[in-house]
């Protein structure tokens, strides 16, 4: 007979209750092939699927966990748990007790294509987690570590060669609105000018920094690299964006802004592969 | 779905462009107020602009032209609307099918004026493709001539182009107005009283040398500029001689001593529109000087008067219509951009014979009273 514990979406909840340390929405599915058996939730009293409720129930947790972990005969196999990468976190997090329960004692496997993105310490992490996988697949994505950089506040590469600050916050604020206008909008802000004459970007009310677009080698739909031009010095952002990569255009566009909006804090951010939050 | 944007440029004496309006059109029904196809007006010079960007973000076409105007007096076209145009035309998808040289943006170029401006048809857009500008004049009604009149002091001052094939009568009556600084227009450059005053009397003009011209030309200008907006237009005779002269003593200052001398302004209307006549008496000799105009109904002279008094809404339009008898008269005075909005007949293209413009009459009233709210739906 195979158990599985599966996770709303939703994120779980804090409680006071004594032994229990959040609330979670879960379902419980039980199939036994063998009997032509499944159900929904109704445990220790199974009944047929069609008849259970469907839809997610608020549970306590852990003590929901530790009645599903003891009620197994031996022919069981081990409670699956079919989990959001989003709620995940949130367990690890905030009810560490109740995620090495499951972590020991059962197979946690993932629920629904996530892609995350994280920014810890300044540091920016995209994980990949397909669909009923147990482990995540780390990914590279140079133009959202640009966009985290600037998020900080940094342009990198241009603290050591350029002098002159005004010109770097210029140049942080360019670049920033020129990729949220490119990737996201498709319009530009008013205080963003285009000089149709030379293709370069630059800002209304000063025209010290000018930014241009280069097309990528390999797919020529998307840019490439970013040449920002100041102060006699030109500094290249490399984005090589791959359209035929793991991280999905639309996972882009969705992280992109959020990152840009950051202002240099620490955030995560969970998407599906068209670049909305899982639902 | 994507938007068409429509831009309106006039052009000053100079042949400068200046963005007038710029139109947004949507065809998702949804999100406008008035249903499909909502019009959203951008305008210049004002500080709030599109009231529901469909994307949430406002548009801000006085930042986009400004804060300070004068950098872009001297932007060429092309710079101007390839700017304007990455600002209100959806840009392509990033990682969209085909090769971005080959993405084309359409725009829409009207421009007022009787010269098409020399654009190439194509103009680089952000990420390698071009904005495709469908060039066209506003055309309107065949019985109208139109000017323009833009009334904002930070655009160079107030000036009035013709929008049309030159008339007699329509170009008399914009350096007409501009003597006798009608919402707040100064005289053109070539001003034809000054011409006149400076001119040697054999020649039919006053004689008199720069500095006694001064003050008779002041003096005839504020008889002009009384008599512009005084008395019936409409029930005068077509033969009636000098109606309700204006006349003023003007002293000879160069001549000094205790000859005077007498200035005299008169209108006479002919056949197609007014005869203005100007007079300078002195004892010896009387100089004069005959001027064509149109018409000016006194509802259109007190309209272009309280233009010139709203610094908000810079862009007027003049029309000029042809009466019954063949005579010319400057009869309706528009804010130019709700009556653009209101009559996408005159500009859109692929479409047929110009329609007669039907006027609200509350028309102009509503003009003035153009909040600076920033849009409106047609």
């Amino acid at each position: 007979m195979k158990r599985t514990l599966e996770f709303s979406h939703q994120l779980p909840r804090r409680t006071e209750r004594p032994g229990v340390e959040c609330l979670a929405r879960t379902t419980v599915r039980i199939e036994d092939p063998e009997r032509r058996l499944a159900a929904r939730q109704a445990l220790p009293n199974l009944q047929l699927l069609g008849q259970a409720t469907e839809g997610f129930r608020a549970e306590p947790f852990p003590l929901r966990l530790e009645q599903l972990l003891a009620e197994p005969s031996a022919e069981d196999a081990p409670l699956e748990v079919s989990i959001p990468a989003q709620v995940q976190s949130w367990l690890e997090r905030r009810a560490p007790v109740t995620w090495n329960r499951l972590c020991s004692s059962a197979h946690v496997l993932q629920r629904g294509e996530a892609f995350r993105i994280a920014r810890t310490g300044g540091v920016l992490e995209i994980d990949y987690r397909p669909e009923g996988a147990s482990n995540s697949r780390r990914l590279r994505c140079p133009l959202l570590e640009l966009a985290s950089a600037l998020s900080g506040g940094v342009v990198p590469g241009l603290s050591s060669t350029v002098k002159r600050k005004d010109l770097i916050q210029e140049a942080e604020l360019l670049v920033r609105e020129v990729l949220r206008s490119r990737w996201v909008t498709r319009r530009l802000p008013p205080g963003i000018a285009w000089g149709p004459e030379d293709g370069a970007f630059y800002l209304r009310h000063s025209a010290g920094v000018r930014l241009r677009e280069v097309p990528s080698e390999r797919q020529p739909e998307l840019p490439g690299a970013l040449l920002l031009d100041l102060d006699e010095h030109v500094q290249a952002f490399e984005l090589n964006v791959d359209p035929h990569d793991e991280l999905p255009l639309d996972v882009l566009r969705g992280a992109l802004p959020w990152l840009l909006d950051l202002g240099g804090d620490d955030g995560e951010l969970f998407l599906d592969p068209s670049g909305r939050a899982p639902r | 779905m994507s938007s068409a944007s429509t831009l309106f440029l006039g052009f000053d004496p100079s042949g400068r462009a200046h963005l007038i309006s710029a139109l947004e059109e949507r065809p998702d029904g949804a999100l406008g107020r008035e249903g499909a196809r909502a019009r959203v007006m951008l305008l210049p010079g004002l500080s709030r602009l599109a009231n529901d960007d469909f994307r949430g973000r406002r548009i801000n076409l006085g930042t986009l032209l400004a804060p300070d105007p004068a950098p872009d007096v001297d932007r060429s076209p092309v710079d101007l609307l390839g700017d304007l145009g990455s600002h209100l035309a959806d840009l392509p998808e990033l990682g969209a099918p085909g090769r971005p040289q080959d993405f084309r943006i359409p725009l829409n170029v009207r421009f007022l004026g009787p010269v098409a401006p020399e654009l190439s048809p194509l103009i680089p857009a952000p990420g390698g493709g071009f904005f495709e500008l469908d060039i066209a004049p506003v055309r309107l009604p065949r019985s109208a001539r139109g000017g323009l009149l833009c009334t904002f002091a930070d655009l160079g001052g107030p000036w009035l182009t013709s929008m049309d094939e030159p008339d007699s009568q329509v170009a008399g009556t914009f350096a007409l107005l501009g003597e006798a600084g009608v919402a707040g227009l100064r005289p053109a450059p070539n001003s034809f009283l000054e011409a006149w005053v400076l001119r040697s009397p054999d020649q039919g003009g006053c004689g008199l040398d720069s500095a006694g011209a001064e003050p008779v030309l002041a003096e005839l200008r504020t008889l002009l500029a009384r008599l512009l907006g005084n008395g019936p237009t409409d029930s005068a005779p077509a033969e009636a001689p000098a109606e309700a002269p204006a006349e003023a003593p003007a002293g000879g200052p160069a001549e000094g001593g205790p000859q005077s001398a007498t200035a005299r302004v008169s209108r006479t209307r002919s056949r197609e529109g007014w005869d203005w006549c100007f007079e300078r008496r002195t004892a010896d000799r009387t100089a004069s000087l005959t001027f064509p105009a149109a018409r000016v109904t006194d509802s259109a002279l007190a309209r272009l008067k309280r233009a010139g008094a709203t610094p908000l809404v810079p862009w007027w339009l003049l029309l000029f219509e042809q009466d019954a008898n063949g005579g010319t008269q400057l009869s309706e005075v528009f804010s130019a951009r709700p009556y653009l909005a209101r009559h996408p007949e005159l500009w859109s293209s692929g479409a047929g014979t110009p329609l007669a413009i039907s006027v609200p009459p509350d028309g102009v009233a509503e003009g003035v009273a153009d909040a600076p709210t920033g849009a409106e739906d047609a």
